[in-house]
């Protein structure tokens, strides 16, 4: 019976694991295909041909390389880490700052708490338009900034939340014990809040990375050319009027894919929850 | 005057007579006037983005004190940005590509060329010529209301590809003649393409080498708004639909009368909608598949025929399945003899703040030499009379043959300001007919009062 259990139960984690990750295999099985194979039914799930063709503009017979091959990629992929990495370090130190105030000295209450994260349920589009007539009174229209500020509105309230959740759950013991140390408030904040926050700090950051990687509306509102212009919305050049072409956007998708899992993957190792516990004896 | 004071004096005069002889060959050499410089930014549909990067290389090394960046966007994207920028006025690009169906929604935002021109000849280039584009082109993809916001970049029309080694199989041949009593040939009515899809449908035909006929796309985006033109044109545009509906606007198109009323909510436009609806069968996934799905059909080998853009063609010319594409690809004329246009121009943003090096870039682009460049390097079809002449075109490609034909009877969409309103009514109410849920005369009729409640008529 436990055998039939643990099968059962290896079979349905195998399932799990196949809806999940057959998307990326999806993706990256179709980067290396030839032409002919990029759309075919049945589909092709195990391919016996592989190019690089999709990466470097000669898979398909086209002339040219901006909307067949991912050479232009590299000044997206500058403009989308520079943007993401900017977001994911503002957004924690907003966040923490903001969190903390409201954790420790109850500024505003939970009205201002609420209010914050009801930030998060505003819909992109509707803080698109004052955003794009505020950064074009301030002349940062198409510039990397413009698009950190904006990826900001929605990325802060998630992680000053996140944050208030961890603090709080931080006994208040441990501050009291440094101020009878001797310790000021920012003292108290950076030398023993934050160390045994890492695990939210991280998972914060990861988060605010990855909803910043992906995000397209504000990148496209606020960005006119490759100065500032980020990868979701270089995938759009695949799309054109004599085919879509599969291979390269799959190609565009991998590089666009892997930053993201390279981050979250170094991130990990600080999401281990439960530095806190046996902090305080009750 | 003292002699020192004269060999002064006479250097001076020689040193200002060097400079400005140096001043002269530079402005020579450079081509253009010394305020032609700084960096331009061009915004571009795909399928135009290498020819642009391209023509952008070759001008940078015209005019070195000139960088342009291209910046290809998809269409969805393109036509939402350029609309942004027409009403913030914040020169996020200072050229764009713009599709003919937008004309008048974009034409407030684009620099007047003809009149920027007149104040500035010493930026025109010698040899532009705009007499030369063809007519057709220029009025759709050059003018709005009588103001040139554009100069046409390239035409892009549909034409019906099909597979020239079956039409020509003589076992197939026999086979249809037995089935329908007349020559298998390549449809030129609707009546006849419905035959030939029904023919090589295999689920109709077990025999057929094609699993269907035709390769249709209904889906509830923007293409069905012009597919219908195909359909309906042929109405329209008859002698009795000339005389029933009037004359053809070029502002509002094919979809209207001469008087500005909508035409389809007529037993033409009913009629339309029922040849649509009898080829559906004949198709996979008509209502689900779009251009890219079509496309990969026909490269496929899955269907014998495909109404497709003219920038399809470099699909097919390279698909795996259709080698040798001089012998199994055709292209014809689509059946019923009126297709739809889909031109595109090249206009200057009103707000660039680089409107000199922008005027100068678009004719640049849009020059005679660029025209026939465009099309043998990258497949665009050209806009200008010369180049459409030109024997090396004419013998380049096989859609040059029946072009010409084409752009002079193709039906066109409206470019009134509300056209993305229209189509967005239009599309909706299209797909309720064609999934069965309305009735065609209902469906149409709804459609017409909505759109004369969208004009406010």
């Amino acid at each position: 019976m436990d055998r039939v259990w643990t099968a059962l139960r290896y079979a349905a984690i195998a399932l799990a694991l196949v809806f999940f990750l057959f998307p990326a295999y999806w993706i990256a099985i179709t980067a290396f295909k030839v032409s002919a194979e990029w759309f075919t039914w049945p589909p092709i799930v195990f391919p016996t041909r592989l190019t690089l063709g999709n990466f470097l503009g000669t898979e398909g017979g086209f002339s040219g390389s901006l909307a067949t091959a991912i050479g232009g990629i590299v000044p997206y992929l500058r403009n989308s880490a520079v943007v993401a990495l900017g977001t994911a370090a503002s957004s924690t130190l907003l966040g923490s700052l903001a969190a903390y105030a409201l954790s420790r000295f109850k500024v505003g209450g939970m009205s201002l708490a609420s209010w914050i994260i009801s930030v998060r349920m505003l819909p992109p589009i509707a803080a698109a338009l004052p955003v794009y007539a505020i950064f074009l009174k301030l002349q940062l229209l198409n510039t990397v900034w413009a698009v950190m500020m904006a990826h900001l509105i929605f990325t802060a309230p998630f992680a000053t939340w996140i944050l208030l959740s961890f603090f709080n759950e931080i006994p208040r013991e441990l501050d009291e014990a440094a101020w009878v140390d001797g310790a000021s408030p920012w003292t108290v904040f950076l030398r023993v809040v934050l160390p045994l926050s890492a695990p939210g700090l991280a998972a914060v950051a990861s988060l605010s990375f990855i909803q910043s990687w992906g995000e397209f509306l504000m990148a496209l509102v606020l960005t006119s050319s490759s100065d500032a212009q980020t990868l979701p919305l270089f995938l759009g050049r695949y799309i054109t009027g004599w085919r879509i072409a599969w291979g390269p956007l799959a190609g565009a998708g991998l590089v666009t894919m892997v930053p993201v899992v390279a981050f979250s993957l170094v991130m990990q190792r600080y999401l281990i929850r439960g530095l806190t516990f046996g902090a305080v004896k009750y | 005057m003292p002699a020192y004071r004269v060999r002064y004096v006479r250097g001076v005069a020689l040193a200002v007579v060097a400079l400005a002889l140096c001043a002269a060959a530079g402005v020579a050499l450079a081509g253009a006037p010394s305020r032609v410089a700084g960096t331009i930014n061009v915004w571009v549909v795909p399928e135009g983005a290498d020819a642009m990067h391209d023509l952008a290389q070759a001008f940078m090394r015209d005019y070195p004190s000139v960088r342009v960046q291209v910046t290809p966007l998809s269409w969805e994207i393109l036509y939402a940005r350029i609309l942004q920028d027409v009403s913030a006025g914040t020169g996020a690009f200072d050229v764009a590509t713009w599709d003919v169906m937008t004309a008048g929604s974009v034409a407030r935002g684009m620099l007047d060329l003809e009149q920027f021109g007149r104040q500035n000849p010493d930026l025109i280039l010698p040899g532009h010529d705009p007499s030369d584009f063809d007519p057709v082109a220029w009025r759709t993809a050059g003018l709005w209301e009588g103001k040139n916001i554009g100069f046409p970049f390239y035409l892009n029309t549909m034409f019906l590809y099909y597979r020239k080694d079956l039409f020509n199989d003589p076992n197939l041949k026999s086979q249809f003649r037995q089935k329908y009593g007349y020559e298998l040939v390549v449809p030129d009515t609707w009546g006849k393409a419905r035959d030939v899809s029904e023919f090589f449908t295999r689920r109709n035909n077990p025999s057929s080498p094609t699993e269907y006929g035709i390769a249709l796309m209904f889906p509830r985006t923007h293409t069905t708004f012009y597919e219908f033109l195909l359909f309906f044109g042929p109405y329209r545009r008859s002698d009795a639909g000339m005389k029933k509906f009037g004359p053809i606007s070029f502002e509002y198109g094919d979809y209207f009368t001469g008087d500005l009323k909508p035409a389809f909510d007529s037993p033409e436009g009913v009629a339309a909608i029922n040849t649509i609806k009898s080829l559906l069968p004949f198709s996979p996934d008509p209502l689900g598949s779009d251009y890219g799905e079509t496309i990969e059909y026909f490269a496929r080998g899955l269907v014998a025929m495909v109404p497709q853009w003219g920038a399809a063609w470099a699909s097919f010319k390279a698909a795996e399945a259709l080698q040798p594409a001089d012998q199994r690809v055709g292209v014809a004329l689509i059946p019923g003899g009126h297709s739809v246009s889909g031109n595109w121009g090249l206009g200057v943003n009103a707000s660039s703040r680089n409107q000199p090096a922008a005027f100068l870039f678009a004719q640049y682009a849009t020059s005679k030499v660029a025209d026939k460049g465009k099309f043998l390097k990258f497949g665009l079809l050209p806009t200008r009379t010369s180049t459409l002449n030109d024997p090396q075109v004419k013998a380049a490609d096989p859609r040059m043959a029946v072009l010409g034909q084409i752009v002079a009877t193709q039906t066109h969409r409206p470019r009134i300001p509300e056209e993305p309103r229209l189509e967005d009514v239009a599309v909706g109410t299209f797909t309720e007919i064609l999934l069965g849920s309305v009735a065609p005369e209902q469906g149409l009729r709804q459609l017409a009062q909505e759109w004369t409640k969208i004009l406010g008529r």
